[in-house]
C-alpha cells in the first residue's frame, strides 16, 4: 500500500464513520459531529487528490525555484496541485458557516421542544 | 431496521467509492499544471495557492466570504429569539485561564495579523488569520461570559472590509478590464517581499479582517444564546 | 475606463457590496434600508433587462471574465438570452417577494434583508456562472441563505423543517464535492466548457466508470437539491413549515438556479445518461402530483406541486440537451411556475397554516385575491392564456415529433393529477360565505397580483409572438376577449350595468358577424350562427337575474369567444387554445351556482381528461408533421387509428356520453340558471362540432383483429344510443327540475351522436338538425324553469304545481318546449326523429333505431312528469301571489320559441347547410357517398322533406294540426260546463297526522313502479365506478405519501439509498 492509497483510506475512512454516524445516531450534536467528519474527510480526499510523489508544498520560496518560475519552467512535479488546495480552503470556510447554522438551530430546537432527538422532530410529515 | 438498511447503503456507498481508488493515482492535469508554471510570473506571488484563491479564482473567494457573511448573519437571525432556555450561570473562570487569557490575547491577535498579511508569502492568509484572531476573542469571551464586543467598532469593521473587497474587484474591473484582475493597477513588486502580488495583499487583509470580525460576532452570539429577549434586542 | 464598469459582474458586485454595507446603511434609518433593497434589485432587473433585451435583438453572448484571466484559468460567466431571461424572472419575483414580505416586522431585521440579496446573488451566480467548483460555491450561499431565511416568522414548525432541509442539503452539497473534486481530477479543468471538451475527447473504459459513479454523486446531489422523488420529504417539510414568504423566495431564486446549473453540469457527461435523469424527474411529476391529491394543508400541497413541476422541468432537461424539445418552451414553463407558485405561496400566507376545508370563504369579497388565486390556478395547471400552456404546448409538439409518445403520456397524467388538488382547492376557496380570517396589508395582496399580471401579460405576449396564428382572430372574437377580460377585472360590477353591456356587445358581435356575411353553408358557419343565436337569448334573459355581476357575465363573454375560437379554427393550436378556455371559463360559470363548486370540480376533472385525450389526439397528428384537423386526412394506418380513438374517446368523455356522463347532471344542475341554458344549448354542442370535424377527416377508425375488421363508428353510435335511453330513464327518478332537464340534455345528445356517428349523409342531416333544434327547446324549457325558480325559490317539483294559473306564459312555452322534445308532430323533434330512424335503417341498423325509438318514449313519461307536476294540478298557498316570469326571460322564450317554430315548419334552414356539409365532407372521403346524396341540391318537392323510405311534409302537418287543435278545444269549450273551482284547501285530513308534506304531494316519486324496475340497475352504477376509482387513486397516494415519515434520518436513508440504485445502475451492476 502506498503513500497515496493510505490517505484515500483515511479520507474514505473517515466519511464512511461521518455517514454511519449519520444513520445510527439520533441526536442532533452527533448529527452534526458527523457532517464535520465527512466534511473533513471529503477535505482530505480532496487534497490527496492533488498529491504527487516526492513534491514539495505549493510556496515558490528558494531562489532556485523561482528561477525556474520566472521562465516558466517549474519542473513538473514539483510541487502538489495549488488548486485543490485552494479549493479545500473555500470548502472548509463553508462547512464552517454550516455547521454553525446547524448549531443555532440546535440551540433553538432545544429551547422550544425540550430534545435532541431526531425521531421527535416529527410534526412535519406525509 | 432503517439503520441497518442505512449502514448497507453506507456500506455499498464506500465500496464504490474505494473501487475509484486505483484510478486516482497521482497526476497533474492542465489547471495544476499552468498555475504551478505561470503563477509567479502572473502575480509575483511566492505562495501559489494565495495566487489562486485571491486572483485566478478570486471570484469564488468572494462568494465564500459572503457564504461567511451568510451564515453569520443566519446564526445571528436564528439566534435572535433567547426564549425557553435558561440563562446561563456565570463561569467563573479558573485564575490560570484568566491570566493566560490576558496574556495570550495581544500576542494572538498580532499574530493572525502576521498570517493574512503575510498569506502570499508563506502558508496562511486571510481566512486563516482571521480565524486566529477569532481565537483570541473566543478566550476573551470564555474568561468573562458577559463580557460582549464593541458592537460598533464590529460593524464597521465587517461592513468596510467586505465591501472593501467588491470595490477592490471593481477597481481592477475600471482597470485591468475585468472584476479582481491584478493588473494594471498597482506594481506586481519583488517575488518573496512583503509589497509584492499587487492587488492579493490587500484583499487577502480585507479578508482577514472581515473574518475575524465574523467569526467572532458569531462567537458573540453563540455565547449569549440563552437569556432573556429583551437582553438581546439591544443588540440586534 | 468607467466604461469598463458597466459590466454584468455588477449584478454581483451591487447587491453583494449592499450586502456588506448594509449595517452602515441601516444606520440612516430603517426606511432608507427598505428603500435601498428595493431600489438595488429594481436596478439589477433593469440592467439585466437591458442586455437581455440587446441579446435577444443579436448580440452575442456576454462572456465575463474575473481575475482577469480567460477561461479555462479564470472563472468565466456567461450572460445568454437564457441566463438573461432566468435572471429577470429571479429578479422580479424577489422585488415582489420584497413587497410581500415589506409589512412584516421581522422583514424589519435587516439581516433578513441581507440574506435575501445573497439568496438573489446565489441564483444570479448559478444562473451564469460556467466554472463546476464555482457552482458548488453559489449552491452553498443560496443553501445558506435559505436555512437562516426559514426562521422568518413562526419559529416552531420552521425550525424543525428548516434542520431537516440543511442535514439533506448537506448531505447533497457533500455530494456535489466530491463530485467537483473527481471531474477536476478527471480533467484537469473547473471550467465546464474546457471539461467538455476534455471529456469528449474519450475517455478509457475505466475512466467511464469512474465518470459513471461521479455522474451518480451529482445526480443524487441535485435531486435532493432540486427536491425529486424520493429526497423531497425535507423539501415538503419547508414549504409546511416555514413562512410562505420564504418558500416563494426560495421558488424564484434557489430552485430555478439549482435547475439550470444542473442543465449545465449535464452537459459534460454523455448524452444518453439523461435517460436516468429523465425517468426520475418525470417519476417525481406524476408521483408528486399524486400525492398532492391526499394533502389537506395548502402549503404543503403547494411544496408537492413544487416538487412536481421541477421533476417535469428536470425530465425535460436531458431532452432539451439532446434537442428533441426547445429551451424556450422549458423558459416559459419555468416562467410560470416561478411567478404562478410565487402568488399562490404568497396567497397561501393568508393567515396561519389553514387547511383545505378552512380555506372556504377566505376571499370572498376580497376581489384582488380572487381574481389572482384564479389567475394563479389557471396558469399552474397549464391552461390558456398564460405561459405554462404555450409552454407545454410547444414541449409536447416537440416530444411528439420525436417519438417521445411515453413521455408525453407521463406529462398528460401528472397534469391531469395536478387539476384535481389545485381546482379543489379553488373550489374551496369559491364556496362559502365571509370567513373570519383577517386581511392582510395591502403589500400582501398587491405581490401575488403583480404576480398574476405578469403571468397574464406575458402569456399573451410570448403567445402572440410565438405563435403568430393566434393573432389571427376574427373581429368577434377578439371583441368578445376584450370585453370580456374588461368585465371580469371588474367583477364587482353591478348587475344591471354589467349584464346590459354584456348584451350590447353579443349583439354588437352578431351585427359585425352577419353584416360580414355568414356562411351557413360550411360547419363553422353553422356553429357560429348556433353560438351566436345561444349567446344573444342568454344575455337576454341574464338581465333578469340581480346575482349576476360583472364576474359572470365578463367570464360568459370569454366562454363565448372561445367557443366561436373554436368553431372557427381548423389550426389544431387555435382550436386547442380554444377549447381549454371554454373548459376553465365554464368552470368558473359552473363554480358561480349557488352549490356549484364541487360539480365544478368533477366537471374540471373530467373535461381535464377529454381535453388531454383530445390533445394526445391532435399530438398524434403532430408527430406526423400535421398541425390541423383537415391536414389529418393524411394518416394512416395505425396512426390514424390513434388519432381517432383518442379524439373520439375525449369528445365523447366531454359530451358526456353514458359512463362518462357523472360529471354532467350535477354541472347543469348547479350553475346559474341562465347559464344552464347556454350550457346545454350551446356548449354542449361544441364537442358535436369537434366529433363532425373528426369523422370529417379521419372518418372512421378500423379494427383489424384476426382477418374481421370492426368500424369503429358503430361503437359510438351505440354509446350515442345508450346515452339517449339511459339518461333518459334516469331522468325519471329525479325530483328536482333542473337535474330531470339535464338528464334529458345529456340523453338528447345522444341522439346527436347516434346520428352523426352514423356517418351518412342523412345521418349527419338528422344529427345536426336536432343538435339545432335542441338549443331552441332545451334552452327554452331551462329558462321557463329559471323564471319558474326565480319566482318559487325552490327547484323541487313537489313544492310547486298549479302554476298555469300564475304564469300562463310560461306554461305555454313549457308547452311547446316540450311537445319539441317529445318528438311528436307538428314540431322539430319529430323531424329531428324522423330523418334519425331512417337514416339508421338505410344502413340497416334496425337494433339501434328501436333502441332509439324505445328511448323517445321514456322521454315522453318524465317531459309528462315536468309539466304536470310543476303547472297543473293545485298552487301551493305560497305561491298564490307570485308574478309571471320577469320580461327578459320572457323574451328569450319568444326568441326561441321563433327558433323552433322556424326549424319546425322550415327544416330546410337546417337541412339545406347540413346538406352542403355532408357533401363537402363525406363525398370527399371516399366513404361509399360518392353517389346522389339524399338530399341532392337542397330539399325538393316544396316544403316537402323526401328520403327513400317516405316522405314528411311539416308545413302540411302543422296546418292540420292547428285545425285539429283549434276544433277539439272549441268543441270541448262548447260541450263541456262549467266546472266548480276547488281551492287548496278545500280539504281535511279527517284527525290524522299528515306525513311529511312532500310524501302526499303526488309529484314525489311520481315514477316509483318504472323506478322499481329500472332503478337498481341505473341509479348510481357510472358513480359508484368513478367513485371507486377515485378512491382507488387517493388510497394509492395515500399509501405512497407514507413515505415521508418525518424522520429527518430516514430521509437521509432514502438519500443513500438513491445513491446505491443510481451508482448500480451507472455501474451496470
Amino acid at each position: 500500500m502506498n503513500e497515496l492509497t493510505l490517505y484515500y483510506l483515511a479520507a474514505m475512512s473517515l466519511m464512511l464513520v461521518g455517514f454511519m454516524g449519520l444513520v445510527w445516531k439520533r441526536n442532533l450534536i452527533k448529527m452534526v459531529l458527523a457532517f464535520t467528519l465527512i466534511d473533513t474527510g471529503a477535505h482530505l480526499f480532496l487534497v490527496a487528490l492533488g498529491y504527487l510523489p516526492g513534491a514539495t508544498a505549493p510556496i515558490v520560496d528558494d531562489a532556485g525555484m523561482f528561477a525556474q518560475a520566472q521562465s516558466l519552467m517549474v519542473r513538473q512535479g514539483a510541487v502538489v496541485d495549488p488548486v485543490v488546495q485552494a479549493l479545500v480552503l473555500t470548502a472548509i470556510v463553508i462547512g464552517v458557516g454550516v455547521t454553525a447554522l446547524m448549531l443555532s438551530y440546535v440551540v433553538r430546537i432545544y429551547a422550544r421542544r425540550g430534545t435532541l432527538d431526531i425521531a421527535e422532530l416529527r410534526r412535519l410529515k406525509w | 431496521m432503517k439503520q441497518l438498511i442505512g449502514s448497507v447503503f453506507v456500506l455499498v456507498m464506500g465500496l464504490f467509492l474505494w473501487s475509484l481508488v486505483p484510478l486516482l493515482g497521482p497526476s497533474a492535469g492542465y489547471l495544476s499544471t499552468y498555475f504551478t508554471q505561470h503563477g509567479v510570473a502572473d502575480n509575483h506571488t511566492a505562495n501559489l495557492v494565495t495566487a489562486v484563491v485571491v486572483n485566478y479564482r478570486g471570484f469564488d473567494t468572494l462568494g465564500e466570504v459572503l457564504v461567511l457573511f451568510a451564515s453569520v448573519s443566519g446564526a445571528t437571525f436564528v439566534l435572535r429569539r433567547r426564549d425557553g432556555l435558561p440563562t446561563a450561570q456565570p463561569w467563573p473562570a479558573s485564575e490560570f485561564l484568566a491570566t493566560g487569557a490576558r496574556a495570550l490575547f495581544a500576542p494572538l491577535v498580532v499574530f493572525g495579523a502576521y498570517i493574512f498579511v503575510h498569506g502570499h508569502l508563506t502558508p496562511g492568509g486571510g481566512f486563516q488569520g482571521g480565524a486566529v484572531v477569532a481565537s483570541a476573542v473566543l478566550m476573551l469571551l470564555l474568561v468573562n461570559r458577559d463580557r460582549h464586543l464593541p458592537h460598533g467598532l464590529m460593524t464597521w469593521l465587517e461592513s468596510l472590509s467586505g465591501f472593501g473587497f467588491v470595490l477592490t474587484g471593481l477597481i481592477g474591473l475600471a482597470v485591468g478590464g475585468s472584476f479582481l484582475s491584478n493588473k494594471g493597477l498597482m506594481p506586481l513588486g519583488e517575488w518573496n517581499t512583503l509589497f509584492s502580488g499587487g492587488l492579493i495583499p490587500i484583499i487577502y487583509v480585507l479578508v482577514g479582517i472581515k473574518v475575524g470580525a465574523e467569526l467572532s460576532a458569531l462567537l458573540d452570539v453563540m455565547f449569549h444564546s440563552t437569556g432573556d429577549a429583551d437582553h438581546q434586542e439591544g443588540q440586534a | 475606463m468607467v466604461a469598463n464598469l458597466l459590466d454584468p459582474i455588477l449584478l454581483f458586485a451591487l447587491p453583494m457590496g449592499v450586502a456588506f454595507l448594509l449595517p452602515l446603511i441601516d444606520k440612516l434609518g430603517r426606511s432608507v434600508t427598505h428603500a435601498v433593497h428595493l431600489l438595488v434589485l429594481a436596478a439589477m432587473f433593469g440592467l439585466t433587462g437591458w442586455w437581455t433585451w440587446q441579446l435577444a435583438h443579436g448580440m452575442a453572448p456576454i462572456e465575463i471574465q474575473t481575475g482577469g484571466w480567460a477561461p479555462p484559468i479564470g472563472i468565466a460567466l456567461r450572460l445568454g438570452v437564457t441566463e438573461g431571461l432566468l435572471a429577470l424572472f429571479a429578479q422580479g419575483a424577489a422585488l415582489f417577494g420584497a413587497v410581500y414580505l415589506w409589512g412584516r416586522e421581522e422583514h424589519g431585521d435587516i439581516r433578513a434583508i441581507a440574506l435575501q440579496l445573497a439568496l438573489v446573488v446565489g441564483a444570479l451566480g448559478l444562473f451564469m456562472t460556467r466554472d463546476l467548483f464555482n457552482i458548488f460555491v453559489f449552491v452553498e450561499i443560496t443553501g445558506i441563505a435559505t436555512y437562516a431565511l426559514a426562521m422568518l416568522g413562526r419559529e416552531d414548525s420552521a425550525l424543525e423543517a428548516g434542520f431537516k432541509y440543511m442535514l439533506m442539503g448537506s448531505a447533497a452539497s457533500i455530494f456535489l464535492l466530491l463530485g467537483i473534486a473527481l471531474l477536476y481530477k478527471h480533467t484537469g479543468h473547473l471550467n465546464l466548457d474546457a471539461m467538455q471538451a476534455a471529456l469528449a475527447q474519450g475517455s478509457p473504459a475505466a475512466l467511464s466508470v469512474a465518470l459513471g459513479l461521479v455522474f451518480m454523486l451529482v445526480l443524487v446531489s441535485f435531486a435532493a437539491e432540486l427536491k425529486l422523488f424520493p429526497v423531497n420529504g425535507p423539501g415538503l417539510d419547508m414549504y409546511e413549515g416555514v413562512d410562505p414568504g420564504v418558500s416563494a423566495l426560495m421558488v424564484v431564486t434557489s430552485v430555478n438556479g439549482y435547475l439550470y446549473a444542473f442543465y449545465k453540469v449535464l452537459a459534460v457527461f454523455p448524452a444518453e445518461w439523461g435517460t436516468t435523469v429523465s425517468v426520475l424527474g418525470m417519476v417525481t411529476f406524476v408521483g408528486a402530483n399524486l400525492m398532492a391529491n391526499r394533502q389537506t394543508q395548502v402549503r404543503r400541497m403547494l411544496g408537492y406541486s413544487s416538487s412536481a413541476q421541477v421533476g417535469l422541468l428536470v425530465a425535460l432537461l436531458p431532452m432539451v440537451r439532446a434537442g428533441h424539445v426547445h429551451m424556450l418552451p422549458v423558459l416559459l414553463l419555468i416562467a410560470n411556475h416561478t411567478f404562478a407558485k410565487s402568488a399562490l405561496l404568497w396567497l397561501a400566507g393568508q393567515g396561519e397554516k389553514l387547511s383545505l376545508v378552512e380555506w372556504r370563504g377566505v376571499f370572498s369579497g376580497r376581489t384582488i385575491q380572487r381574481l389572482t388565486l384564479t389567475a394563479a390556478v389557471l396558469a399552474i395547471t397549464g391552461l390558456p392564456p398564460f405561459p405554462g400552456f404555450f409552454g407545454k404546448w410547444e414541449v409536447l409538439t416537440d416530444l411528439s415529433a420525436h417519438g417521445g409518445a411515453w413521455w408525453i403520456g407521463a406529462i398528460l397524467l401528472g397534469s391531469l393529477l395536478e387539476f384535481g388538488y389545485y381546482f379543489k382547492w379553488l373550489h374551496y376557496a369559491h364556496q362559502g360565505e365571509e370567513s373570519d380570517v383577517p386581511q392582510v396589508p395591502v403589500s400582501a395582496q398587491i405581490a401575488p397580483a403583480l404576480s398574476a399580471a405578469v403571468l397574464l401579460v406575458g402569456g399573451l405576449g410570448m403567445s402572440l409572438w410565438r405563435f403568430p396564428e393566434l393573432a389571427n382572430l376574427s373581429l368577434p372574437v377578439a371583441v368578445l376577449l376584450g370585453a370580456g377580460l374588461a368585465l371580469v377585472l371588474v367583477r364587482e360590477l353591478s348587475s344591471v350595468v354589467s349584464s346590459g353591456l354584456a348584451l350590447l356587445v353579443v349583439l354588437g358581435v352578431v351585427g359585425v358577424t352577419v353584416g360580414a356575411g355568414l356562411e351557413l353553408n360550411t360547419l363553422a358557419g353553422l356553429f357560429t350562427a348556433l353560438a351566436l343565436a345561444g349567446g344573444t337569448v342568454t344575455a337576454i334573459a341574464a338581465l333578469s337575474v340581480p346575482t349576476l355581476k360583472g364576474a359572470y357575465h365578463g367570464l360568459f363573454l370569454l366562454l363565448l369567444s372561445s367557443v366561436l375560437m373554436v368553431v372557427q379554427s381548423e389550426h389544431s393550436l387555435t382550436f386547442f387554445v380554444g377549447w381549454e378556455l371554454m373548459t376553465w371559463t365554464s368552470y368558473l360559470l359552473i363554480a358561480q351556482g349557488r352549490e356549484g363548486a364541487r360539480p365544478a370540480w368533477v366537471y374540471m376533472l373530467f373535461s381535464g381528461a377529454a381535453g388531454f385525450l383530445l390533445l394526445g389526439g391532435l399530438l398524434v397528428g403532430y408527430a406526423h408533421g400535421v398541425d390541423s384537423f383537415s391536414g389529418m386526412e393524411a394518416l394512416t394506418g395505425s396512426a390514424q387509428l390513434a388519432a381517432w380513438s383518442l379524439l373520439v374517446l375525449g369528445i365523447l368523455v366531454k359530451i358526456g356520453t353514458v359512463g362518462a356522463h357523472v360529471w354532467a347532471p350535477d354541472a347543469y344542475t348547479e350553475s346559474p340558471d341562465v347559464y344552464t341554458a347556454f350550457l346545454s344549448g350551446v356548449i354542449s354542442k361544441v364537442p358535436v362540432f369537434a366529433l363532425v370535424l373528426v369523422l370529417a377527416h379521419l372518418g372512421t377508425g378500423a379494427l383489424t383483429m384476426g382477418g374481421y375488421t370492426f368500424e369503429l363508428h358503430h361503437l359510438v353510435a351505440w354509446l350515442g344510443g345508450l346515452t339517449a335511453l339511459g339518461m333518459s330513464l334516469l331522468a325519471l327518478f329525479q325530483e328536482d327540475a333542473k337535474k330531470l332537464l339535464a338528464y334529458s340534455s345529456v340523453g338528447q345528445l345522444g341522439y346527436v351522436v347516434a346520428g352523426v356517428a352514423i356517418l351518412s349523409p342523412l345521418g349527419w342531416a338528422a344529427g345536426l338538425y336536432h343538435a339545432v333544434h335542441h338549443l331552441g327547446f332545451k334552452a327554452m324549457l331551462l329558462l321557463v324553469l329559471a323564471g319558474v325558480i326565480h319566482r318559487t325559490g325552490t327547484r323541487k317539483m313537489y313544492e310547486m304545481g298549479g302554476l298555469i294559473a300564475r304564469m300562463p306564459l310560461s306554461f305555454f312555452i313549457a308547452m311547446i318546449g316540450i311537445i319539441a322534445l317529445a318528438g311528436v308532430p307538428p314540431l322539430g323533434g319529430f323531424v329531428g326523429k324522423w330523418l334519425l330512424y331512417n337514416a339508421l335503417v338505410e344502413e340497416g341498423w334496425l337494433f339501434l333505431a328501436a333502441l332509439m325509438m324505445f328511448s323517445s318514449l321514456v322521454a315522453f313519461l318524465y317531459l309528462y312528469r315536468f309539466i304536470h307536476t310543476i303547472f297543473l294540478g293545485q298552487l301551493k298557498t305560497r305561491h298564490r301571489e307570485i308574478k309571471e316570469a320577469p320580461l327578459p326571460y320572457l323574451l328569450a322564450e319568444v326568441a326561441l320559441l321563433g327558433l323552433v317554430g322556424l326549424v319546425s315548419v322550415w327544416p330546410q334552414a337546417v337541412l339545406s347547410p347540413v346538406n352542403a356539409i355532408a357533401h363537402s365532407y363525406l363525398g370527399g372521403r371516399g366513404l361509399g357517398f360518392e353517389g346522389e346524396l339524399v338530399f341532392p341540391g337542397g330539399v325538393v318537392r316544396g316544403s316537402e322533406l323526401v328520403t327513400s323510405f317516405g316522405s314528411y311534409d311539416p308545413v302540411v302537418t302543422m296546418l292540420v294540426v292547428a285545425l285539429v287543435f283549434v276544433l277539439s278545444a272549441g268543441l270541448l269549450w262548447v260541450s263541456v260546463p262549467r266546472a266548480r273551482r276547488v281551492g287548496q284547501l278545500d280539504i281535511a285530513f279527517a284527525g290524522e297526522v299528515p306525513p311529511p308534506p312532500e310524501e302526499i304531494h303526488f309529484a314525489f316519486d311520481f315514477h316509483r313502479p318504472y323506478e322499481r324496475v329500472f332503478g337498481a340497475v341505473l341509479r348510481g352504477q357510472a358513480v359508484k365506478f368513478w367513485r371507486g376509482f377515485g378512491d382507488a387513486v387517493e388510497a394509492i397516494a395515500e399509501t405512497s405519501r407514507g413515505i415521508y415519515s418525518g424522520d429527518g434520518q430516514t430521509y437521509l436513508v432514502y438519500f443513500f439509498g438513491l445513491a446505491v440504485l443510481l451508482g448500480a445502475l451507472q455501474m451496470g451492476l
